[in-house]
């Protein structure tokens, strides 16, 4: 099933959702909370808070079912409330200017470990490393989008609504950030390239002596 | 050869996003496609999958008992609504009460002031042609200052008044200063601010400027900081218009005018914040000026040291310290007789000599 067809059949269940169905409401709940869960984890790293929060977003949504508009995309809908309410929490718990003494980890969203990637062919594991480290270095705005396209595999036009700027400002937000990217990593996607040729000479090498 | 100016701009595009991420899944049927959809060098395709391959998150697994446990807790919270409901028409039916009973003074109140102010504002109808007036008086040694009917801010000099209607006309705004004050006028141009010193007329549409008018100098100074005022001098038809940053000196013996501009606003603004600025002023109105600003008589023995020029700067000093400061500078010993106490007990107001010290040379 395609992304957009599964977008096509979560609408469906949010319209029965909106017509007063409880399983309906419990589908959308565990089909969306592992990646709300993740969202929240990435700007407030307090898990009961986030849990917490979850919940509430869920229960408004029921109580407002009959005044709700209409909604493309329940998962970005359900990041967008969620998103407000952990800002007004974190401005609620750590004020406007977060104090020098908290944790870096709990000021600084959106950022990113090694383990939250994939090995895949393509890269190396030096190259995944710098890009790692260059993700982190991006203003937190490009960090967020980042979660939002590759990880949420969210399309632009929602993005736009989660971040309430327009899909023109996400395009030249995302061509910052992979511009960015791609001259931090320059040199690791350079010798991964050459290193891919180093392997191939190798192997030619060695078949070569053995035939 | 990569043309990067050219992939920056298809890797921020969404469907070449979708595309590239799609290929990493089937590399080789979809290679060949890809690079001829966007017409690209292999090179660059693959310096593509190297980039957006990279960005491959590993999907966050969560434990199904985790969402179940916090989905009854919405459950819980959703079968509640109805108890909630009934609280709460009860909590709103008493709300109702208290706010119907409450209302009936509140709005015996309300009316009774609003007959209070009205009764409170009659007089100041100009209906018989008479205006009340206030008067405002800042005593030697003290500055005040005074918000004028429209919400104008007018800082009194010491030793100053100031006398204005209770409530202006509506076309004209009109008041009476003597000695000095800082104004702050608020913006009215159906209604300009006249201000009437002893010698001139100052007409003022919204602007913040300061004027100088003792009675004893003579002299009217007017400074504007800022917006616009004219000056409109006695027995005179003629307006003159002064611009921000100039200051006008009307001499009213001789009947003239002489604009300058500023150097240093603070030497003409500064009293209102309690600086006293001296800039290269006669001894001798430096004197009335200390007088003034110290409430003390001030007495020169010797009438040639009031041609002295200086310059300076007292912030929070006492009238001995200023006094000992400047005859560092002029050839003047400074006297401070005691204070004579008079029949009734209290002591007169304090008098200060200054005679010329020959054995100083004039620096």
């Amino acid at each position: 099933m395609s992304i957009r067809q599964s977008i096509i059949t979560q609408r469906s269940v949010w319209e029965r959702m909106k017509k007063g169905d409880q399983a309906a409401l419990a589908d959308l709940f565990s089909c969306y909370y592992p990646d709300l869960y993740h969202y929240g984890l990435k700007i407030l790293h307090l898990p009961d808070l986030i849990d917490d929060s979850i919940q509430d977003v869920f229960i408004r949504i029921w109580e407002k079912r009959g005044t709700l508009g209409e909604v493309l995309n329940p998962q970005a809908y359900l990041i967008s409330c969620l998103r407000r309410k952990l800002f007004e929490n974190k401005e609620k718990y750590f004020g406007h200017d977060l104090p020098d003494t908290t944790d870096v980890e709990t000021q600084a969203a959106f950022l990113f470990e090694p383990a939250e990637f994939m090995e895949v062919e393509e890269t190396t594991e030096q190259l995944r490393q710098s890009m790692i480290r260059a993700i982190n270095r991006l203003p937190e705005r490009q960090r967020e989008l980042i979660l939002l396209r590759f990880y949420n595999n969210l399309p632009y036009r929602e993005i736009a609504l989660i971040m309430n700027i327009n899909e023109q400002s996400v395009k030249n937000l995302m061509q910052r950030a992979l511009t960015h990217l791609r001259l931090h990593t320059n040199r690791q996607l350079q010798e991964g390239v050459d290193s891919l040729k180093d392997l191939r000479l190798t192997l030619f090498v060695f078949f070569r002596k053995k035939n | 050869m990569v043309n990067h100016k050219k992939l920056d701009q298809l890797l921020a595009d969404e469907n070449f996003q979708d595309d590239l991420r799609a290929a990493l899944k089937d590399p080789q049927r979809m290679k060949v496609q890809f690079i001829q959809k966007y017409s690209i060098r292999e090179e660059e395709f693959q310096y593509a999958q190297r980039i957006l391959g990279t960005l491959s998150f590993q999907r966050a697994e969560i434990d199904h008992k985790q969402i179940d446990k916090s989905f009854n807790r919405v459950l819980e919270q959703i079968e509640r609504p109805r108890i909630l409901a009934n609280k709460k028409t009860t909590v709103s039916l008493w709300f109702t009460r208290i706010a119907a009973v409450l209302t009936l003074p509140l709005l015996l109140t309300t009316f009774y002031f609003y007959q209070q102010t009205r009764i409170l504002q009659f007089p100041a109808q100009p209906a018989s042609g008479l205006v009340a007036q206030h008067t405002f008086h800042a005593p030697l040694g003290i500055k005040t200052q005074v918000v004028l009917p429209d919400g104008s801010l007018v800082w009194l000099n010491s030793g100053s008044s100031l006398t204005f209607p209770v409530v202006f006309q509506p076309n004209q705004r009109e008041i009476q200063l003597q000695g000095e004050a800082y104004f702050e006028v608020v913006k009215n141009p159906a209604a300009p601010m006249l201000v009437s010193t002893e010698h001139m007329k100052i007409k003022v549409y919204g602007t913040k400027f300061n004027v100088n008018a003792f009675a004893d100098d003579q002299i009217v100074r007017t400074t504007l900081v800022e917006g616009k005022v004219t000056l409109i001098p006695e027995n005179n038809t003629k307006e003159y218009a002064l611009s921000p940053g100039y200051t006008a000196l009307y001499y009213s013996e001789t009947k003239e005018i002489k604009a300058s501009e500023v150097t240093n606003m603070t030497a003409y603004t500064g009293w209102k914040d309690g600086k006293l600025l001296l800039q290269d002023e006669n001894f001798g109105d430096i004197l009335k000026k200390l007088e003034r600003w110290y409430n003390v008589e001030i007495q020169l023995s010797d009438p040639s040291l009031a041609d002295y020029t200086l310059y300076a700067t007292f912030v929070d000093e006492s009238i001995e310290q200023v006094l000992s400061i400047i005859s560092n500078s002029l050839p003047i010993q400074v006297e401070f007789p005691k204070r004579i106490r008079q029949a009734d007990g209290s002591y007169a107001k304090r008098k200060i000599m200054i005679h010329r010290n020959w054995t100083k040379s004039i620096s």
